[in-house]
């Protein structure tokens, strides 16, 4: 009770409201720009920090951060630009209900999304922080490797159409995600002495060259008027309770793995964000609207990546460990007031902790009004005409390429994923088991040889963990499900062919 | 978080220091003379990152005792790799450096590049960042030597935080300095997943700096068996080194400046000074020792020479464990 | 030639491509029994298993003669001057990534944002030359005055 009264009144007697506020419109300015990142939008800030209090430097980071989870949603809806890793997965069907001219609904549904899993993950971290900091530990290398199978076995369930396609899709992602330093012996592996090269190819730029590169060269290729435009969007629409009744199931979906992705520190926003769309999607009563501009296919995503957002603080605050570069900028925000971060801090100030929960839960509240008053302006920007637009989307995209590296290389990277995603397009190849090797690629591979190099190069070791035998298990039903459903829907097609010859 | 991680950020930060220089205000003459109004220091870490907060607070003592402005630029990339590339194009004129750490000498030799760490000069070492073994609080092992009985009879894994790295070269070093031949080496993605792995048990052992242990030290929730050093550090007065078990095994995890090649006179005297100076500042002192740094000036004649065999020593571990060839 | 066909005939090139380049990845001798080979081998396999088996499935189909043409619909329908056209496109932003370290910043946006409206049949007149100008200037401002990205400052270093 003593922690709520101090809260409340810390309300009033400190910064923690205008920060709160000032970090949420950043944070949402900073991730809406493709190849600014959520870390690098709170590092921007970490200088002015220098001469505030702790609890106002640490609720102004902690708001940037999670405003730029939401963020990055914005573009992804309107000109299918990621501007966050985590929000290409909302990108897939909210660029879909943008082009059947429902973008409002779209936007609507991804801030409500938002509010949801940010309130449950913001409420989990206050009320859950030792239990879950206890789970933490009970993932190992085995675990994360087996949570990477679990979210390739849906590879089968989202190649529409051909089989052979989407596998062949998705083993062009996961060797994407072998170019860099070998996770267990540290050589280049397809580096070529590129300096570039070395950490690997940056995520955030695949995702923009295939998706918005490639969908501005198509748009340009395609002929026409240029009077008739069904896709301009009017205004932010929030959720109907038609809507809501739709997508409340998605939400929680999306914030229940948001909130176990947030507290591994190995996994994270974008994991959390593609296992929570194909999660909603395997739940769904109308799973074949998945890819054509789905309700819950926005929400889902959208809930995961900002619940994970707000537990992804459990790690960092009971362990003092970073999960994400994100909570290391905020780790870094601790350290430039001399707080170290971890259990022993907050017990000896607790009040730094209630500021911080309260300025969190601030900031939530405010992503709705200031949510509506970006919209606007980026509603009246995408309604330009469609040169223009096109034009800027790709200067917009190179240069936040450029900003991630001030690489001149990584622009060509980009371009050159802009030229795989149009070639997949033409073969009528899915786009999303390419991304989920990609995102998934490195964290299999590197968990499988770690936990090979632990026991010796014994399998055997997989057995041993409990939680690593139930994704395993449950990721082996799911492929077999959908295989037989597969075959099943194939044999009916050829039978009803047959009948009406 | 493998994306992340894997994805550097890179951002100029271009903000003086402010932060404490009223309280302590230096006579002119005690501030040593400089060519350069304003300095860049450029570093391969992240803002936040362990290079990038040594700079930043280290300027903001430095600006009383060198006539000059600091600047810290960040440009990751490549492990140090892009920073070292842009170092090497900059004037030798005393008005950029770039942050040393044992990093670029191990991306040196690691990867196959144009330009390597013998093109740049080494200007000064200031720290040690004293590499120390550590394991769970409630580990069943009280010293390295237990940790080293159960890896000759059973399975034992011991961790470091990147695969081409120092650390795990040391570890490397210890099996066979202690005959623990089948001891696995598992290496991660910076040092929290390290972490996590060893308070759950998965690893026995792991090495790490003082500096990353600090939070998890002060709640007791690790314990350090060893200090991989000469001496045993003021921090950590009942944990041995290494040595006194022994095992003949001290890191030196160098931070230190560097610069482009030909540096003038007038600046190596200038930073040799200086350097000496702001460690001394009773201040500066007292933070950088909570911070579990150990002060280790390395005149400029000398660091040349430290770090060329450093990085001759390492290349020879290097091949020695089969990483490169010679 | 069938699409489908070709996309696993490409397929096999990659994944050919591929394990020609994983050859040359170095092995360690800290290496595990995996191997930093080990999985890029793996899935160039796979890749060009999986491949030839797509190859094989059309060939036979389109022997048996009861094949459709999977349609992608949209501009894909015509092939060639959708390629031609992105070709174009691509040609632009190239030379864009090109002039952007030797011109600098802002010159090389704006011709972006120029030369892409052009090629897309925006009338060429002041009005979008202050457009491509403004723009530019714009995402400077965005870019490097309020995120201090360092963009390149090009022929404006030695005016300035």
């Amino acid at each position: 009770m003593d922690a709520v009264l101090t809260s409340i009144s810390m309300l009033g007697t400190t910064m923690i409201v205008p920060m709160a506020i000032l970090g949420m419109t950043w944070g949402i300015f900073g991730g809406a720009l493709p190849g600014i990142s959520p870390s690098i939008t709170m590092a921007l800030l970490l200088p002015f920090t220098y001469t505030m209090d702790p609890v106002s430097a640490i609720v102004l980071l902690a708001s940037t951060y999670i405003g730029a989870e939401y963020g990055g949603s914005i573009p992804a809806i309107l000109i299918r630009t990621p501007g966050t890793n985590a929000s290409a997965a909302t990108m897939i069907d909210g660029y879909e209900m943008k082009k059947q001219g429902k973008a409002g609904e779209a936007l609507g549904i991804s801030l409500q999304a938002s509010t949801v899993g940010n309130v449950i993950g913001i409420v989990c971290l206050i009320l859950f922080t030792a239990p879950l900091s206890q789970l933490a530990l009970a993932f190992k290398p085995t675990s994360y490797f087996a949570l990477g199978i679990l979210g390739l076995s849906v590879i089968v369930s989202v190649s529409e159409g051909s089989l052979f396609k989407g596998v062949i899709a998705a083993l062009i992602g996961l060797m994407i995600a072998t170019i860099g330093t070998d996770p267990v012996t540290g050589v280049g592996r397809f580096t070529y002495g590129q300096a570039d090269l070395l950490t690997g190819v940056p995520l955030i730029l695949i995702m923009v060259g295939l998706f918005a590169v490639g969908e501005v060269l198509e748009q340009i290729a395609t002929k026409d008027d240029g009077t008739v435009r069904s896709d301009l969007v009017t205004r932010l629409k929030w959720p109907s309770w038609t809507v809501q009744k739709k997508t409340w199931r998605a939400n929680l979906i999306g914030s229940g793995i948001g909130v176990f992705c947030g507290i591994m520190p190995g996994a994270g926003g974008t994991v959390a964000s593609f296992m929570a769309y194909s999660e909603a999607r395997r739940f769904s009563k109308t799973p074949e609207e998945f890819g054509k501009g789905s309700d819950e296919g926005i929400a889902a995503p959208e809930a995961a990546n900002n619940a994970d957002a707000g537990v992804g603080l459990i790690p960092l605050l009971s362990f003092g460990i970073p999960a994400s570069n994100s909570t290391a900028i905020l780790l870094g925000g601790f350290l430039i007031h001399g707080l170290i971060p971890g259990p022993v801090l907050f017990s000896k100030d607790p009040t730094l902790l209630y500021g911080l929960f309260t300025g969190l839960l601030v900031a939530s509240a405010a992503l709705v009004p200031v949510a509506f008053l970006t919209l606007s302006s980026s509603i009246w920007l995408v309604n330009r005409p469609k040169p223009l637009l096109m034009a800027f989307i790709l200067a917009l995209v190179f240069s936040g390429a450029y900003s991630i590296n001030n690489s001149v290389f990584d622009l060509g990277l980009v371009l050159a994923a802009g030229v795989l995603g149009f070639g997949m397009r033409f073969f009528g190849m899915p786009m999303l088991p390419t991304i989920l090797g990609l995102v998934l690629g490195y964290m299999i591979e590197a968990n499988y040889r770690r936990s090979l190099v632990i026991s010796g190069g014994d399998n055997a070791i997989f057995l041993e963990d409990p939680i690593a035998v139930g994704f395993l298990a449950v990721a082996a039903l799911f492929l077999i499900g959908s295989i037989v459903r597969e075959v099943r829907k194939r044999r009916r097609i050829k039978i009803e062919r047959e009948a009406v010859i | 978080m493998l994306v992340h991680a894997r994805s550097a950020a890179c951002v100029a930060l271009t903000v003086a220091f402010t932060l404490g220089a009223g309280s302590w205000s230096a006579s002119a003459q005690d501030k040593v003379a400089y060519p350069h109004k304003a300095v860049t220091l450029v570093t391969h870490s992240s803002p936040g990152g362990g290079s990038d907060v040594f700079l930043r607070d280290m300027t903001k003592y430095l600006k009383r005792y060198i006539d000059a402005d600091f600047v810290v630029e960040n440009v990751s990339g490549g492990s140090g790799a892009k920073a070292m590339a842009h170092l090497a194009k900059q004037k030798a004129d005393g008005s950029v450096f770039y942050a040393t750490t044992p990093t670029y000498i191990y991306t040196s030799h690691m990867s196959a590049l144009d330009t390597n760490y013998s093109a740049l000069e080494p200007l000064v070492n200031v720290f040690y960042d004293p590499a120390v073994i550590y394991t769970r609080a409630d580990a069943p092992f009280k010293t390295l030597k237990d940790v080293i009985d159960k890896a000759k009879s059973a399975r034992s894994a011991w961790g470091a935080a990147n695969p081409g790295s120092l650390e795990r070269i040391t570890l490397e070093q210890l099996k066979k300095a202690t005959g623990a031949s089948t001891a696995a080496v598992v290496t991660s993605e910076g040092g929290g997943e390290t972490m996590i792995n060893v308070l759950n048990g998965t690893l026995d052992i792991a090495v790490g700096e003082l500096q990353e242990l600090r939070s998890q030290l002060e709640g007791k929730q690790v314990r350090v068996l060893a200090v991989l050093a000469d001496e045993r550090l003021s921090q950590l007065p009942d944990v041995p080194t290494a040595k006194e078990g022994g095992i003949d095994l001290v890191v030196r995890k160098f931070r230190g400046l560097a610069g482009p090649k030909g540096l003038p006179d007038d600046v190596t005297s200038a930073w040799d000074a200086a350097i000496q100076k702001v460690l001394a500042d009773p201040e500066y002192k007292a933070y950088y020792e909570a911070a579990g740094l150990v002060p280790a000036f390395i005149p400029h004649k000398d660091y040349v020479t430290f770090i060329n065999t450093f990085a001759e020593e390492q290349k020879e571990l290097l091949s020695e464990v089969g990483v490169i060839k010679k | 030639m069938d699409r489908d066909l070709a996309c696993g005939l490409i397929g096999t090139a990659i994944a050919l491509a591929y394990l020609n380049a994983a050859a040359d990845i170095p092995t360690s001798a800290l290496g595990d029994t995996v191997g930093a080979a080990g999985v890029p081998h793996l899935l160039g396999y796979a890749l060009a298993a999986v491949s030839v088996a797509f190859v094989a499935q059309r060939a036979i189909a389109l022997a048996r003669g009861k094949a459709a043409e999977a349609r992608t619909g949209g501009v894909f329908d015509d092939p060639v001057p959708a390629f031609a056209s992105a070709a174009g496109t691509v040609l632009i932003c190239a030379a864009f990534v090109f002039l952007l370290e030797p011109v600098g910043y802002l010159p090389a946006v704006a011709f972006l944002i120029f030369a892409l409206c052009v090629y897309q049949r925006v009338a060429i007149n002041a009005r979008l030359a202050l457009i491509a100008t403004g723009g530019a200037f714009a995402l400077w401002l965005l870019f490097a005055v309020l995120l201090s990205v360092r963009m390149p400052a090009g022929i404006w270093a030695e005016m300035i």
